[in-house]
């Protein structure tokens, strides 16, 4: 039997491999898609998606800190039209699984878009309830349990696609918002978004960021959210897709040990364009001479 | 795209300014305006530099660059035979079209933009740079032997004294060129648009911002731009870093 020992099922979509992009760090594909051939990664979490098209923040958009980045693009993006018109016939020939990541200011706003995005050609939809750079980008419907029930209700609705809800870590008990996920009938859950900070520049006495505070990602992350996916693989009964500062081989391991499904990769993109096929060449030789699959890895933390 | 550079050479050329000259393969379509997203060894968030010069024959590539951070400290101390992961050519460059009168504008360090031009196009170069200051002069011999150089000062210390748009003002209605390449401080910029309208002249500049994956996947690096009467935040990386000056929407 040669049974690919990194195939994952999500949710009923299959995946040739635990390796997502994450959303906002890999566009709409198409980028990277000059660069090496996108079909070997397991999907694409795509850049992030309102009804109508957004600008999102000014510049500076981006802050080195240590060990990571802080960004505040403020979900820049070209809108439902434009994705399903210009966008969607190009990244449909990827070759790879893709997921839409949506986001709103108002319950109807989110039915809308899942609506449309739901008739585009997509496999999943990722639900954002979590950008820390919008006032209202979904950050509202992340917080509480009960409007991330809502939220993820309402978009079940709309939608007869299989359901991620992406949760944020800037929240006092991220196991309460993952359990009202699953409840409002999410199919996954992943995690975490970015943790929410600032840089400061001492000479000018200026935020870095012009929209004053940020989204901090990258290897700072990690231990944050090793924890959080360990805390809510042992809540839910839902897969979970996990990220935080994933740069390596090794650290896709220790979030599937602890739990996760499938990962999503960001940062490293953006640190290296060929992040994620050199990960993956790795993990697949790593499986190969372990004889393991990434089912019997799944959850095997010791404690 | 290529990946690996060597440093051939790295040294202060003016204060605070380095010239760092590195082996590599150059690719075709490698042109004036492109840059190169160097990754340094301590810090994994790369740092784009426009690529200066570089030559196909002797497979080399350079780079200025003004000591400014952390990250341009580090770079400032990398040694011949420092290898380095470095994505190139990025961006558009200028496309130039059938222009063949072409002025080459640079303030400061944005002059370093300049000199591939003589590598990338044909036609009939003249160059105006301005600095602040005689010590700041950076690349006059290498502009010179492109065609005609002016050289402002601020304080008059070398060159003509004023600015460097003062120059290519009086020069523009004398010479007449097709097309203005230029870089350098936005109000410079601001003041080569007012030119470029008055004239009529075509004038494409090259853009910077603090920027993430240099590919145009992460929409950080966004500048604004006017198109079809609206304004849009546009990637420096990919959509730039040369822009018309007309649409570019300054502070």
């Amino acid at each position: 039997m040669d049974k690919n020992p990194l195939a994952v099922n999500i949710a009923g979509v299959k995946f040739k491999n635990p390796l997502i992009a994450a959303s906002g760090t890999f566009g709409y594909g198409l980028e990277y898609s000059e660069i090496y051939d996108v079909s070997k990664i397991g999907g694409i979490s795509l850049k992030g998606l309102t009804l109508l098209p957004k600008e999102g923040n000014d510049s500076p958009r981006i802050a080195e800190t240590p060990s990571g980045i802080l960004n505040s693009v403020g979900l820049q993006n070209p809108g439902t039209k434009a994705f399903v018109n210009d966008y969607m016939p190009k990244i449909k020939k990827l070759g790879t699984v893709l997921i839409a990541n949506i986001a709103g200011n108002t319950l109807e706003e989110y039915a809308q878009t899942a609506k449309i995005v739901s008739a585009s050609g997509v496999d999943m939809i990722e639900l954002n309830i979590s950008c820390p750079n919008v006032k209202q980008g979904g950050m509202a419907f992340g917080v509480e349990p009960d409007s991330v029930r809502a939220v993820t209700e309402k978009v079940k609705e709309n939608s007869s696609l299989p359901l991620i809800v992406k949760l944020t870590p800037n929240v006092s008990d991220i196991t309460k918002n993952a359990a009202a996920a699953q409840k409002g009938g999410a199919d996954a859950i992943s995690l975490i978004n970015t943790i929410s900070g600032m840089a400061v520049d001492y000479k000018t006495r200026r935020p870095v960021l012009k929209n004053v505070t940020g989204g901090l990602s990258g290897p700072a992350v990690k231990p944050v959210a090793l924890k959080m996916v360990w805390q809510v693989y042992n809540t839910v009964d839902i897969p979970i897709i996990g990220m935080g500062g994933i740069m390596s081989y090794t650290d896709v391991l220790e979030f599937i040990i602890c739990g996760a499904s499938a990962v999503q990769i960001g940062t490293a993109n953006i640190y290296n364009p060929t992040a994620m096929p050199e990960i993956l060449a790795d993990l697949e030789r790593y499986f190969k001479e372990n004889n393991l699959t990434l089912e019997e890895l799944k959850g095997t933390l010791i404690v | 795209m290529e990946r690996k550079i060597t440093v051939l050479s790295n040294k202060e050329i003016a204060p605070k300014i380095f010239k760092l000259t590195a082996a590599a393969k150059i690719p075709d379509k490698t042109r004036c305006g492109n840059f190169v997203h160097i990754q340094l060894k301590e810090k994994p968030l790369r740092r784009p530099f426009c690529i200066c010069d570089f030559s196909r024959e002797l497979e080399t590539l350079t780079i200025v660059y003004e000591v400014k951070g952390e990250g341009t400290k580090l770079l400032s101390g990398y040694q011949k035979g420092t290898c380095l992961d470095a994505l190139f050519p990025l961006g558009n460059g200028f496309d130039i079209k059938s222009a063949k009168k072409i002025f080459l504008v640079g303030g400061g360090l944005g002059t370093a933009v300049l000199p591939a031009a003589f590598k990338s196009y044909e036609g009939e170069f003249t160059s105006f740079i301005g600095f602040k200051s005689k010590e700041n002069i950076i690349l006059a011999e290498e502009l010179s032997l492109g065609g005609d150089l002016f050289v402002s000062t601020e304080d008059g210390s070398f060159g003509e004294k004023g600015f460097v748009t003062d120059c290519v003002k009086r020069e523009i209605s004398l010479r007449k060129p097709d097309i203005i390449l230029a870089c350098g401080p936005e109000p410079m910029l601001k003041s080569l648009q007012k030119i470029s309208c008055q004239f009529g002249t075509k004038t494409l500049v090259s853009l910077e911002e603090r920027m993430g994956c240099g590919v145009g996947a992460c929409v950080v690096c966004a500048v604004k731009i006017k198109r079809d009467g609206q304004e849009h935040n546009m990637r420096v990386c990919k959509d730039g870093p040369v822009f018309d000056i007309n649409e570019v929407v300054f502070n």
